[in-house]
């Protein structure tokens, strides 16, 4: 099976004594949308940074479609497309000068380079005639113009950082809708997100770091209801009213404005909530967690 | 052009003048041009690329860095030699519309150490672009070095020759069109020096060569 993308024992010291990424290694195959995880600090932007070529790794390597993306960065690159951090483009240039720029250094002819500006602009649904100066552009505007740089050449594997962050919820739905879209075309698809409901309705699979080291990997919908089913309280509870939730069975354990319950069949669940509303508490609903959340949330306590 | 309007204001200020002595003033100031001109064109194109995320973009392109170093080199050097060749066209034209079409033959040697001085300017601003991760420390850090420096060693006495000094190698750019060369002694102690036209083109080229190939060496190894 060929690979997109492949970690293979990555690792990167900023100092001496604590490494950023420690011999992470990790696949992302063809047509696959993969989500790297982890908490701030976990080494997810370090990861995707060594990937883009923009740091060297201490040891470990990283292949793109094969090709060492440190011995031949420019045959690595030519199939890699990725908005890392918060990218800017000139900011005294419209969004079609900017991106026939990028195409002529893929190396594409003047004329190509105009059609190709188009395509990528209408495939993030913005119009080519569209003539506003990069910096006088919104937050929204300049995210997509940026991933439309990364589909210039139509990449075989995209790589983003947070791509959604500082997005409004509009925003967020019709970058979603364009990046399944590029995947269901056959684009693979590494991207960090903090964002769980998002890599859940969009990835397919993951890779959770944890200081620089992976710590878990697999199918994101396995996941699924793994998380179990938490009661949400309205405000923090008092003392006095912590001791009445735990007497209640089938309360599990109670975090600040939540308490997990351990049973999940629905008669058990009716039967809590009848409890706590008869007692008086000030509950307002009950949900269901997902593991990637509940994974997030081990790990959180646990450091 | 203030120089050009007052000989035309007052020409007698013209008489018993040679035609060196004439564009010597229009020419005594292109160091300085080409001085803030490096510093303003280039001294912020790299940190700039760095600092503000565009490196981002850029830098995961298809492209060798040492070419895109070349490319930014190039960007700025060409302007630079159309600025040196306007500012040379007017001194001449001035000069030879008051002397009947007679101009000095030295300001084609003048024009030719001004490219010398451009890429060895270039080359000082691209490495502090390169080292440094902010524009305007490194357009400040250009500036100090290029035009403040130029000012200083000027003006100041100094007990031996500053030939190392870049801005006081670009003296020659001037001295070269009276053919100025100052043959030292021990007496000498002040701002009267002139620098040899041989130690100031060996040196503007090495300080071009080894700034501008430390310049691309920190660009390519540099992480964002």
């Amino acid at each position: 099976m060929t690979f997109s993308l492949e970690l293979d024992s990555l690792t990167k010291y900023f100092s001496k004594d604590k490494p950023a990424v420690r011999d992470l290694s990790f696949k992302v195959s063809k047509g696959e949308f993969k989500a790297l995880l982890g908490v701030n600090g976990s080494g997810k932007s370090t990861t995707l940074k060594m990937c883009c070529n923009l740091l060297e790794p201490t040891s470990g390597k990283v292949l793109i479609n094969g090709v060492d993306v440190r011995d031949d960065p420019s045959e690595a690159l030519v199939h890699l497309g990725c908005v890392i951090e918060t990218p800017s483009l000139y900011k005294d240039r419209t969004a079609e000068e900017s991106l026939r720029y990028l195409c002529r250094l893929k190396g594409m002819t003047r004329e190509s380079s105009t059609s190709e500006s188009f395509r990528v602009l209408e495939r993030v649904g913005m119009s080519p005639s569209f003539n506003i100066k990069f910096g006088k552009m919104s937050k929204g505007m300049k995210q997509r113009v940026v991933l439309a740089q990364a589909l210039i050449g139509d990449p075989s594997i995209l790589i983003l950082d947070e791509p959604t962050s500082g997005l409004d919820p509009v925003g967020v739905n019709e970058l979603e809708s364009v990046l399944t879209g590029l995947n269901a075309e056959g684009m693979s698809i590494l991207m960090s997100s903090h964002r769980l409901h998002e890599v859940e309705r969009t990835c397919e699979n993951y890779v959770f770091i944890r200081n620089g080291r992976k710590v878990s990997e697999g199918n994101v919908h396995e996941k699924e209801g793994q998380g179990g089913i938490v009661v949400l309280f309205s405000r923090p509870l008092s003392d006095e009213e912590v001791v009445r939730v735990k007497q209640i069975p089938g309360i599990g354990e109670i975090n600040g404005v939540s308490a997990t319950v351990a049973s999940v069949d629905n008669e058990s669940r009716e039967a809590i909530m009848r409890a706590l509303v008869l007692e008086n508490l000030p509950v307002c609903g009950m949900e269901s967690r997902g593991g990637l959340e509940a994974m997030f949330t081990e790990v959180g306590d646990s450091e | 052009m203030v120089v050009a309007l007052f000989f035309l204001a007052y020409p007698t200020a013209m008489e018993g003048m040679s035609p060196e002595n004439f564009i010597y003033p229009f020419i005594a100031s292109m160091a300085l041009v080409i001085s803030i001109y490096s510093a303003i064109s280039f001294s912020d194109n790299i940190s700039d690329e760095f600092e503000k995320g565009t490196g981002l973009i850029m830098l995961v392109q298809p492209v060798p860095r040492t070419t895109l170093f070349a490319g930014k080199f190039v960007a700025a050097f060409i302007p630079g030699l159309i600025l040196i060749a306007i500012y040379y066209l007017i001194s001449i034209m001035i000069c030879s519309s008051h002397w009947h079409g007679q101009f000095p033959t030295t300001v084609w040697m003048s024009m030719m150490l001004s490219i010398v001085y451009l890429f060895a300017a270039l080359g000082v601003c691209g490495l502090i672009s390169s080292i440094s991760s902010n524009s305007s420390l490194s357009l400040v850090v250009s500036l100090l070095l290029l035009v403040v420096s130029s000012f200083y060693f000027a003006n100041v006495n100094l007990i031996t020759e500053p030939w190392y000094v870049l801005t006081y190698d670009s003296k020659i750019l001037s001295d070269s069109i009276l053919n100025v060369q100052t043959v030292f002694d021990s007496s000498m102690s002040t701002y009267a020096y002139h620098p040899l036209l041989s130690t100031s083109v060996m040196m503007m080229g090495i300080y071009g060569t080894i700034s501008t190939a430390f310049a691309m060496v920190f660009f390519r190894y540099k992480e964002i």
